[in-house]
């Protein structure tokens, strides 16, 4: 049966209508962001257990595709599924630590056998949850991509905002010494754990407890100059110390003992894991001996000697022995007294010694303990045996 | 001749006195080490006092500044530290009788705690809780603040004058509650879900708690407007801010200010419809207006 010219039309039009309300529905479904996310392949990334310590989890929000292949080395951490269909790329530049202890990270998924280079852009959190340190580990994903599923793994870091004191310190067997008569470096020795990631100092805050000690307590490490520790490592801290001369002789005017600290610093490192850690501040006690110095120690060498010859001389009334003449009796007290106190300085340094007088165990770098022995050396038998005489009477 | 010299003695004595003291007042007044104030790094959470025209904010360190607000500025007025051993999660400025004060949830000593601080830092009051407090939000009304628990879900009541938080219900769905705004007004209450970037509501009427949004990624603060019923989001995994409107039957996430920050992690209302975020990975405060736009950024002077 032939169509009529009318009827022909209708159907025309009606093919006409049809088509604009298709197009127009193409139209819609391609600007509804639910039905083009139905075309992106669905990620998950696996909870894991890090070493029995703790537990992530990862909530992962699509966010769009964007037409890209750039992924460099150095900005981005690479797995790939093992069908080889798909590559996972966590921008490491994107790791933040939000509060609530939580860390997001953009990635992007990228189907290796697909003609255009379309990354799929994902949002991923991290859920931390127990005790574990900021750590590398390998996470298990999966690509669901209609009914194909495939699975891979992509070494990335996970972080645990609430797990401080990563830095290892070596602990301090006896105070630090520190002179008075200029600025001392002195280094502090960290170490970072393997299995780790890298940890970077940005900040370090020294307080003393005597305060008005301190000229200057400081370090180099800052934010444009941190000192980062590599896993399984140990660095120097170097911090520079320069005490307040006459209230740091003070303070260690009265506390003879050799392993009594004179002041102790509160020493506050300020870092983060690399990358993107969570900012955590660790506070290291320090014990400081403050010491007069070449020049003060030589002072009350001097003096010391001074006082003993003196003292010899009103008990004895000679300088030296029988028929010595009084410059040899001189050069000899400054002699041994040089010999005795660089051999206290020696054995309680450096070996286990101890340098012990009148029953106290005291610091021959100190100005007191070294103007006694001085005293002691120059002054010899008559004087020591005369002030031994005064405190056994005293007891 | 001994005469002259006892004199000249005596004299270097006179002029050595005076030298000795001011080297003692030099020695005594020299500032201890650390004793500048910290400037505002690491901006983590915030609120306002109830006109806006205050803003305190609390970084990363612990630190709580107290800022008048300006037209196009800033001015800090105030700093206080709050206990080393306080982790604060969420704050909120109350305000009672004459007594400007905060209530800081977080953790104390590793078990959940709100704690009442005054403006000069002092710890007024101190609520136990076996379960980390995350969110928090103040009804200036009926006195009455909830508090929302990250580890175990739940929602809790506190009223000043109790000396315990009371049970209100716990959201089975989520995942870990953070952030928590209270709509005083219409007795709702909502929660963030930091792990699955959703907003919840609960009816404190009808005991139930409701989905509002999802497709978020770490929602980690909250603001309730109460003039336009709007809930301001912050997001610092899609690092913007988001707004619903609570009235609507289905609520639709909308962008209301990006691009502009880094990690959106606090915010507050301020006076003048405007809105301050605390930007943490910058180092700053923006300030938007109610349409989304940046009207100024206050960053601390290094």
């Amino acid at each position: 049966m032939p169509i009529r010219p009318c009827a022909g039309r209708q159907i025309r039009y009606r093919i006409g209508l049809g088509g604009i309300g298709c197009l127009f529905l193409g139209l819609i479904i391609s600007a509804v962001p639910a039905f083009s996310r139905a075309a992106a392949p669905d990620l998950i990334l696996d909870s894991l257990n890090i070493r029995q310590e703790g537990v992530v989890s990862f909530s992962i929000l699509f966010l769009g595709t964007e037409s890209r292949a750039d992924f460099a080395e150095s900005h981005f951490l690479v797995g790939q599924t093992d069908n080889e269909a798909f590559r996972l790329y966590a921008d490491v530049d994107s790791i933040q630590q939000v509060r609530f202890n939580a860390f997001t990270l953009t990635a992007y998924l990228v189907n290796e056998k697909a003609p255009s280079r379309t990354a799929y852009k994902f949002q991923a959190t991290g859920n931390p949850t127990g005790s574990f340190e900021d750590t590398p580990v390998r996470v298990t994903f999966h690509v669901k991509n209609g009914s194909a599923n495939s699975t891979g793994t992509i070494l990335m870091p996970v972080y645990n905002a609430t797990k401080f004191d990563l830095l290892q310190v070596s602990k301090q067997d006896q105070p630090a010494y520190v002179s008075v008569s200029g600025a001392t470096q002195m280094e502090f020795q960290l170490g970072n754990p393997a299995d780790s990631l890298p940890v970077s100092i940005t900040d370090v805050a020294i307080n003393g407890n005597c305060a008005k000690c301190w000229n200057q307590l400081s370090s180099s490490v800052a934010q444009k100059s941190s000192l980062q520790i590599e896993p399984g490592t140990n660095a120097s801290l170097p911090l520079l110390l320069s005490p307040n001369s006459i209230p740091a002789l003070l303070q260690g005017a009265l506390l003879l003992k050799p392993d009594a600290p004179h002041d102790t610093l509160s020493i506050t490192l300020t870092y983060h894991a690399v990358p993107g850690g969570a900012e955590k501040k660790q506070t290291i006690a320090a014990g400081v001996r403050f010491g007069p110095g070449l020049f003060g120690l030589a002072l009350a060498l001097c003096g010391g000697i001074a006082l003993g010859l003196t003292a010899r001389y009103l008990l004895t009334d000679k300088l030296g022995n029988e028929n010595e003449p009084a410059l040899h009796a001189i050069l000899s007290a400054l002699v041994l007294g040089l010999i005795a106190e660089c051999v206290g300085i020696l054995v309680t340094s450096y070996g286990n010694s101890k340098l012990v007088l009148f029953g106290m165990d005291v610091d021959p770098r100190q100005l007191f303990p070294a103007f006694v022995l001085a005293v002691f050396v120059s002054g010899g038998a008559a004087v020591v045996s005369r002030i031994t005489a005064f405190f056994g009477k005293a007891k | 001749m001994n005469c002259f010299l006892r004199g000249r003695l005596l004299q270097r004595w006179k002029l050595w006195r005076p030298c000795r003291l001011l080297l003692a007042l030099g020695l005594a007044l020299q500032p201890g080490n650390g004793a500048d104030s910290p400037r505002l790094r690491r901006p983590a959470m915030m609120d306002s006092n109830g006109s806006g025209s205050d803003l305190f904010v609390v970084d990363a360190s612990a630190n709580l500044h107290a800022f008048h607000v300006k037209q196009n500025a800033l001015v800090e007025y105030r700093q206080m530290s709050l206990p080393a051993d306080f982790a604060a999660s969420d704050m909120t400025y109350l305000l009672s009788g004459s007594q400007e004060s905060f209530l800081i949830a977080g953790t104390l000593s590793r078990r959940g705690a709100v704690a009442l601080f005054s403006l000069d830092g002092k710890s007024l009051q101190t609520w136990s809780l076996r379960n980390i407090c995350s969110g928090i939000d103040f009804g200036a009304a009926t006195h009455v603040a909830y508090v929302a628990t990250s580890d175990s879900n739940e929602i809790y009541r506190l009223e000043m004058k109790s000396p315990k938080l009371t049970f209100v219900t716990q959201v089975d769905d989520a995942a870990k509650l953070g952030p928590l705004a209270f709509d005083e007004v219409r007795q709702e209450i909502y929660v963030a879900d930091v792990a699955a970037g959703r907003i919840y509501k609960y009816s404190i009427a009808a005991k139930a708690s409701t989905t509002l949004v999802t497709g978020l990624s770490a929602p980690t603060a909250l603001s309730f407007d109460p003039d336009s019923d709007r809930l301001y989001i912050a997001d610092p995994g899609r690092r913007g801010i988001f707004t619903i409107d609570t009235r609507s039957s289905k609520p639709v996430l909308t962008g209301f200010a990006a691009g502009q920050m880094q990690s959106p992690s606090g915010m507050a209302l301020l006076s003048q419809n405007r809105v301050a975020v605390a930007d943490y990975g910058a180092d700053s405060v923006l300030v938007f207006s109610n349409k989304g736009s940046l009207l100024f950024r206050f960053s601390a002077p290094n």
